[in-house]
């Protein structure tokens, strides 16, 4: 089976063609020559790679033949990684005003919905107060006041329905596994989310009857993290911006790149994706009224698992 | 009288098979694929553009050559019912002429290509 995967988002192909290549209509190229123009690309940037690494491995050696040798002996580096501390490559924040503008005294239990535009990217901040967050398998009834923000969490797998990485439900740990490093971890109603391989988190939500799920980190530290896919789809995120936390929706389709990227311009410390698309989902604004992301589409999977917000009842 | 051609797109414990000639176009949404059909159903099935694109290939054979493109990365439409193209607007418009309307957006240059494609190879 030949696999597609090189279509540009400017090119069109004829499905079923032998050769497989994109449609180059209009632009005046013969399969043949954008082949080789693609071979001819690849090898001058091989060859810039190589010139590149010789540079780099030249100046090495002759900084190591000339470099001056203190007579006290050799002085530690500034930076030895060896003995120094960890200290993580993180550009510094300073405090940051919060996104919300409701007032700090509200007791209100709703969601604040704000609009804000980042590198040309129409973002949707869904911000919840006065809630407490949980994760819920199944799908959340529309109609039960408590909730006042539900947005789907981890994937599903196509083949078996499972759960895609680890996941612990009231302390109940339903899946395992290691698939994307980003984490959400809930313990005594508050969030945590992260990027890291194996997370204490998991285990002390099994320990206090916590909530864990795994989806793609998108900002660690403030910074953008790189991740495979690169389709473009309406993209939704779950964001720490200063102990601040709250989800994120594009009213476009963007690329998880640009996606990250604004959540980085936007100020967020920590990223991790939700389930995006056109996934359910729904939330209540000042005047409870029930606003929801897409429709339900019928026929969900078993293990369909939602991050949602319940207020503190009946204060709200 | 020959067979309609069908397209199985079977994942886990569901299957969906839609006769080729009632497909109007299929949509990337990330991981998944809305298949839309002539009745105007729109199902959301897992599987990726890319593999909804090979399977066409694969099931219809010589059948599917020509009836079906795939435009960039987000579309794979049934050239049968390429109905108007607007490329300053960015609209394609496939209709049937009959109950089946759908306007839908692309970007310019593959509007400009497939128009292009029609005039030299009208199906």
């Amino acid at each position: 089976m030949i696999r597609f995967d090189d279509i540009q988002d400017n090119e069109i192909r004829v499905i079923g063609q032998r050769d497989g290549h994109p449609h180059s209509q209009g632009d005046g190229q013969s399969h043949g020559c954008h082949a080789s123009s693609r071979r001819r690309h690849a090898v001058l940037v091989a060859a810039c790679i190589f010139c590149l690494g010789l540079t780099a491995v030249l100046c090495v050696l002759l900084y190591r033949h000339f470099r001056p040798v203190s007579p006290e002996g050799p002085v530690p580096e500034v930076f030895d990684p060896s003995s120094s501390t960890v200290t993580p490559l993180r550009p510094y924040r300073g405090a940051v005003a919060p996104l919300s503008e409701f007032p700090d005294a509200s007791v209100l239990s709703c969601t604040e919905h704000i609009r804000r535009t980042i590198n040309d990217i129409p973002l949707d901040i869904y911000i919840p107060h006065n809630a407490v967050p949980k994760l819920y398998v199944g799908t959340p009834d529309i109609h039960d006041k408590k909730i006042i923000l539900a947005a789907q969490a981890a994937d599903i797998r196509a083949d078996n329905g499972k759960i895609t990485g680890a996941f612990v439900l009231e302390g109940r740990p339903l899946a395992w596994g290691l698939s994307k490093k980003g984490y959400v971890g809930i313990i005594d109603g508050k969030i945590s989310i992260g990027m890291a391989d194996n997370s204490p988190l998991f285990e002390q939500a099994t320990e206090t009857g916590g909530y864990f799920f795994r989806q793609y980190p998108l900002v660690s530290d403030g910074c953008l993290v790189e991740n495979e896919p690169k389709n473009k789809a309406l993209r939704r995120a779950i964001c720490d911006r200063g102990g601040e936390i709250f989800i994120v929706l594009t009213a476009e389709r963007e690329s998880l790149h640009d996606f990250s990227q604004a959540l980085v311009d936007l100020g967020v410390d920590e990223a991790v994706y939700l389930v995006g698309a056109s996934s359910f989902g729904f939330w209540r604004d000042a005047a409870d009224h029930l606003i929801q992301f897409n429709e339900k589409c019928s026929g969900g999977y078993k293990y369909e698992n939602f991050i949602v917000w319940e207020r503190y009842w009946p204060l709200g | 009288m020959e067979q309609p051609k069908h397209i199985v797109l079977s994942r886990g414990t569901e299957l969906l098979r839609v006769r080729a000639d009632r497909l109007v176009y299929v949509e990337s949404e990330g991981n998944y694929s809305h298949v839309v059909t002539l009745d105007g159903r729109k199902r959301l099935v897992s599987f990726q553009l890319g593999q909804i694109e090979d399977l066409i290939g694969d099931q219809l054979g010589d059948a599917v050559e020509g009836r079906f493109l795939r435009l960039g990365r987000g579309l794979i439409v049934n050239l049968d019912y390429v109905y108007f193209i607007d490329v300053a607007r960015q609209q394609l418009v496939l209709s049937d002429c009959a109950g089946c309307y759908h306007e839908l957006s692309a970007s310019r240059e593959v509007l400009q290509k497939l128009k292009l494609y029609l005039e030299n190879d009208p199906v």
